[in-house]
């Protein structure tokens, strides 16, 4: 309880200022501290600059708060491109002087030095364009360029001038700089000038990249300690605080068919919740495809818009399959109410095909999403890596509202004894599992829902059919007593009634 | 009359300056002071009359460093003859300075 306390009475004292980062302010109580210099670190690429622009266009579009943004870096106009595309009018800004952009060459002409001397110009320039737009954030990227070409022993004194000289401009600051091998900034500058120091990084781990967020420091605020992975697409930036902390999603109490009517009655008779997740394991062959194809049926069916995701069979390959069981998906493509994502796991890493879906997310705006399977993209075996990117995308799709669907394979008969499964099920909402199991000496699947939050679920165990008109789920009493089974000639299995 | 000879005087001077430099400051500060110096000190020594020193203190007209893209001050630019030459600093190595402005 004293924590409590002590956090909100730090938080209080320090007035903060909204990036409008997805996550980022959660995660800093607030957002950045206001009328401080704050330093993002980080190697190439990891986001620094990218983060920085939005925090400045998120003022302006957002917070009422004008800025200044000043590169030293060569490839400012591919910056204002790329940001173009994106929610911003840019031109719009520019013109009414809500922003200021400007790429300022250090290093432009042959600079031949004698003596001593600073980066008092700078200082001037960013006056001039503080005053021009009244604003109220900055950003300099980076230090590195900004003192590339200068003496490293006035570099200390001109950082630490630079940091006061900005603290007393009352203005909230970002400045980039590079991580170093011995100090934290490749410049080897002390960190402590900075209020706020926040490391970007983007590392390859069993050949996954993933891009982490780390608040290094934060002076009088509470801030949480951990490496936050955040997704980085066309869109913005995506931080994803932990499940267990605070992150409120709206709970609905609507209700999705399955498109199976007896697995919607063992589902209160309703179905699955919408915007759940719900995953689907069991072994090669037992039908996982055919249960998240005739979903997908009933959700275009309606006309609601789905997205299936398919790393392993092609998408034509699957419309045939489906087919062949009386499941004709095809319509739907045409009518664009079906949508495919196919891509080749091993080609791309998780956090790539992530982005790739998300891209189609924002495109098409569907109410379901299929993962089929998931299984595939988590080819280096169990990882927390793994784990907390999909948690993470689970989350995303979540705040979107989107259910969605996992098929995982198995290849061993129990979930127990299968590494791959990865935790997936104790994420998930609901959770059906298919098993191999014999019926008369014939193979045949056994249909179980294994966990449905929220809801009071039938906990029988099924028998799993497919036959012309799709899939069909049995009572286990029912069929032993007088139903025959026979090979058809696709090797599915089929009850003849 | 004499205003008229004046008004030569001073042309016929400019003529024959062979060098034109500008020396941009930053405030009176102890670092402005020796730029201004030193500077004067190189160029009476070694270019005796045939310069022309401009010097322009950036706090009273910052548009002159926005102009000219400056950053670093304070920096003495050799306008006159081409090419046109930067030195930062101020300027305590003569010879590196001379070096620089090509003059022997």
């Amino acid at each position: 309880m004293k924590n409590t306390v002590q956090k909100n009475q730090m938080n209080e004292k320090l007035e903060k200022s909204k990036t409008g980062i997805f996550g980022f302010d959660d995660i800093t109580f607030g957002g950045l501290p206001k009328s401080r210099p704050t330093l993002i670190v980080g190697g190439i690429g990891s986001g620094k600059t990218f983060m920085s622009m939005l925090f400045i266009l998120n003022g302006i579009s957002d917070f009422k708060e004008n800025g200044v943004f000043m590169t030293f870096e060569e490839r400012s106009d591919e910056l204002i491109t790329n940001f173009s595309n994106l929610k911003y009018d840019i031109t719009d800004y520019l013109e009414k002087k809500n922003l200021y952009f400007e790429h300022l060459h250090i290093g432009q002409y042959e600079l031949h030095e004698s003596g001593k001397y600073n980066i008092e110009g700078l200082f001037v320039r960013i006056e001039q364009a503080i005053k021009l737009t009244n604003a109220k954030r900055i950003v300099l990227d980076s230090l590195d360029t900004l003192f590339s070409n200068l003496d490293i022993s006035l570099l200390r004194s001109e950082f630490k001038r630079l940091f006061s000289w900005l603290k007393e401009k009352n203005i909230t600051a970002i400045i980039t700089a590079e991580v170093g091998d011995v100090y934290l900034t490749r410049l080897g500058l002390e960190e402590n000038v900075a209020d706020c120091v926040i490391e970007l990084s983007n590392r390859i781990t069993n050949q996954i990249s993933t891009r982490r967020l780390r608040i290094l420091k934060y002076r009088g605020s509470y801030h949480a300690n951990n490496e936050y992975p955040f997704i980085l697409d066309m869109n913005g930036i995506y931080i994803f605080p932990l499940a267990t902390q605070s992150y409120n999603f709206e709970i609905t109490t609507d209700r999705i068919s399955s498109g199976i009517s007896k697995l919607d009655e063992m589902l209160e008779n309703k179905g699955f919740y919408l915007g759940s997740s719900i995953l689907i394991s069991g072994s090669a062959g037992t039908g996982k495809t055919s249960i998240a194809a005739t979903f997908s049926r009933s959700i275009c069916n309606v006309n609601k818009i789905c997205l299936y995701c398919a790393f392993e069979e092609a998408p034509n390959q699957i419309l045939r399959n489906m087919k062949s069981i009386g499941i004709d998906l095809e319509k739907f493509t045409q009518d664009k109410l079906l949508h495919f994502y196919y891509a080749r796991p091993s080609l791309q890493n998780l956090e790539l095909h992530f982005m790739g879906i998300k891209e189609m997310i924002n495109q098409i705006n569907p109410s379901v999403i299929i993962l089929d399977p998931i299984t595939n993209l988590m080819t280096e075996g169990p990882s927390s890596d793994i784990r907390s990117m999909l948690t993470r995308f689970i989350d995303y799709l979540k705040t979107k509202k989107i259910t969605v669907m996992f098929n995982a394979a198995i290849t061993i008969g129990t979930i127990a004894t299968n590494p791959s499964d990865e935790g997936i099920s104790s994420m998930v909402d609901t959770w059906l599992m298919l098993e191999d199991t014999k019926i008369n000496n014939k193979r045949a699947s056994s249909f179980y829902v294994m966990k449905s939050r929220g809801m009071n679920h039938s906990k029988n165990e099924m028998i799993f059919l497919l036959n012309e008109n799709g899939v069909e789920l049995l009572e286990k009493n029912a069929i032993q007593n007088n139903k025959v089974i026979k090979e058809n000639k696709n090797s599915h299995t089929i009850a003849e009634i | 009359m004499s205003k008229n000879n004046r008004l030569l005087v001073d042309v016929k001077n400019k003529t024959e300056k062979e060098y034109f430099f500008e020396l941009f400051i930053y405030k009176n500060t102890l670092l402005s002071k020796n730029a201004i110096n030193n500077v004067k000190l190189i160029l009476n020594k070694y270019l005796k009359n045939k310069f022309q020193l401009k010097i322009t203190d950036v706090d009273k007209l910052p548009e002159a460093a926005i102009k000219e893209d400056i950053l670093i001050m304070p920096i003495l630019i050799k306008r006159n003859p081409k090419p046109e030459i930067r030195i930062i600093g101020d300027f305590t190595n003569p010879k590196k300075v001379l070096k620089y402005l090509l003059i022997n």
